[in-house]
């Protein structure tokens, strides 16, 4: 949870932690991500957490890291955690995104698959036309994945149809973190305590259409 | 063996949900009503919506939490559209809606509505954090007793009063309530308090002051449930800080029939009913005592 004093407190993932330093990417969508976005060196604010379950860390299984647009920032420091301590085993990558402006971290991913709607990077079309492709290719044992839900519920489709467990990063809107004021409860689950990582026995309940 | 009667409503133990915790949706009170667990109260309802303060909405504090969420809710249409699937069955865990309203009128509308659904209403007298409503008419006995009335003119099934103890006597506000018409009263609501951030150096909560919950507060309930059970003919209801089967048990040894758990979950999950029900059946069994019969116990003077 990031404090911008004087203005709230929002939800973010964790883009990168390096020594003492957590690095946020953040989209300005809103009041609160514009006055960071206005932030200058040197400025405070607020972190508490993390709370909630991560993702998991199979270090021995072919995994897929499924980003949509700006969902690639937690995946992004799940693969620096194996490039640190699994750097016999990366985990594949692949991103997807609206338009190639919006794909973030092509050269540190290294993306064995890219896709914008518009086509104006990688293949046309949404992540999901060609990702059952990437499972087949790369023999995929699982799927670890962050974006849009109209995204994660087609992707947890295809995961069940290949057989394969998913992990889906969700995201919604939170007050406390920590498990106690129901903001952020989907169906009987709560994304801050419960999640934000779900998996696939959970996603049953999220993701059905 | 917990088995207690609420002002008509059979609860299987004594443990409630207490308001402000989860209970913003049928599902999620679902989840928490197969955890072992007497009743549970939904968050509180107004007849509007209100979208709740700014964050920081909550502060963790020594033996505590200091939150201010500005009573977010969707207003009382949106709560009994969503609570018309709960199980009202005689079996299923009661559902008590809580609800606030700035005056008469206004509380005994949004408890009319919502009434059919609920088995219960629980009125917020003592919210400390929301200008207009909660304390705000809570600490005036008058107001107390006339929302009560209006809301008693209003529903048929029980009603509990949720008092806060930030007031010069409790029990002049719990007699008001019960005048009015309550059937129970519920103390206590969380504590006006604030904590300030060194390294920024300013308040740390977006409404700048919020209400204390937690272990902090259990020794200033026990006390005011202590002074209301000498006070009032009504049950009462104990909530503030119990974190454990011990802590229960202090509450119903000091007058309480039943207690509300809330903060405790932030500390043992939702397991927390089982604990403090396991332990209080331990406790009963070991003293061969009853329930009913511990209600009040301390306040013999002799032994």
């Amino acid at each position: 949870m990031v404090w911008i004093p004087g203005c709230d407190e929002i939800p973010l993932s964790i883009s990168s932690v390096t020594g003492p330093n957590v690095e946020l990417t953040v989209v300005r969508v809103g009041e609160a991500t514009t006055r960071l976005h206005a932030l200058k060196i040197g400025d405070q604010i607020g972190l508490r957490g993390p709370y909630g379950q991560g993702f998991s860390f199979p270090t021995n299984e072919t995994t897929i890291l499924v980003g949509g647009g700006y969902g690639i920032v937690p995946l992004r420091f799940l693969f620096h955690h194996y490039r640190r301590y699994s750097p016999a085993k990366l985990p594949v990558v692949a991103l997807g995104a609206k338009t190639a402006t919006s794909l973030l971290f092509i050269a540190e991913l290294n993306p064995q698959l890219i896709v914008t709607e518009d086509g104006t990077a990688g293949k046309k079309g949404l992540i999901s036309d060609f990702l059952p492709g990437l499972i087949k290719q790369v023999q995929a044992q699982r799927l670890i994945v962050c974006g849009p839900q109209e995204m994660v519920n087609t992707l947890y489709e295809i995961a069940c149809n290949s057989g394969i467990p998913i992990e889906a990063s969700l995201e919604e809107y939170m007050r406390c973190g920590i498990g106690l004021c129901g903001s952020c409860v989907k169906r009987a689950l709560l994304v801050c305590n419960d999640g934000p990582v779900f998996t696939t026995d959970k996603l049953a309940l999220l993701c059905k259409l | 063996m917990l088995e207690i009667n609420l002002c008509g409503m059979r609860l299987k133990n004594p443990l409630i949900l207490a308001s402000g915790i989860l209970g913003t949706g049928n599902d999620i009170l679902r989840r928490v009503a197969e955890c072992n667990i007497g009743a549970v109260t939904t968050k509180s309802m107004g007849l509007v919506s209100r979208p709740g303060y700014s964050g920081p909405s909550i502060v963790a504090t020594d033996c505590g939490y200091l939150n201010a969420m500005g009573l977010p809710n969707p207003g009382v249409k949106v709560f009994a559209a969503e609570l018309a699937r709960w199980d009202k069955h005689p079996a299923a865990v009661p559902l008590i809606a809580s609800i606030y309203g700035s005056t008469p009128a206004e509380a005994a509308e949004v408890a009319a509505i919502i009434a059919p659904v609920a088995a219960a209403i629980e009125i917020n007298l003592s919210c400390p954090h929301a200008s207009g409503y909660g304390l705000a008419v809570g600490s005036d006995p008058q107001s107390v007793e006339k929302i009560v009335y209006a809301v008693r003119q209003a529903v048929q099934i029980p009603i509990l009063a949720k008092l806060s103890p930030a007031v010069a006597d409790i029990t002049i506000i719990g007699k008001a309530a019960e005048s009015g018409g309550a059937d129970a009263l519920v103390a206590i609501n969380t504590l006006p308090a604030m904590a300030i951030d060194i390294t920024l150096r300013r308040p740390l909560l977006g409404n700048i002051t919020g209400g204390l919950s937690g272990p902090a507060i259990r020794p200033i309930a026990i006390r005011a449930v202590y002074e209301l059970y000498k006070a009032v003919n009504i049950p009462i209801v104990g909530s503030g800080g119990i974190v454990t089967g011990e802590d229960a048990i202090e509450f119903i040894l000091a007058g309480a029939t039943a207690v509300q758990i809330g903060t405790g979950i932030a500390y043992k999950g939702l397991t927390i009913f089982t604990e403090i029900e396991e332990r209080m059946r331990r406790y009963l069994q070991q003293e061969r005592i009853s329930l009913a019969e511990l209600v009040g116990l301390a306040h013999r003077m002799s032994l």
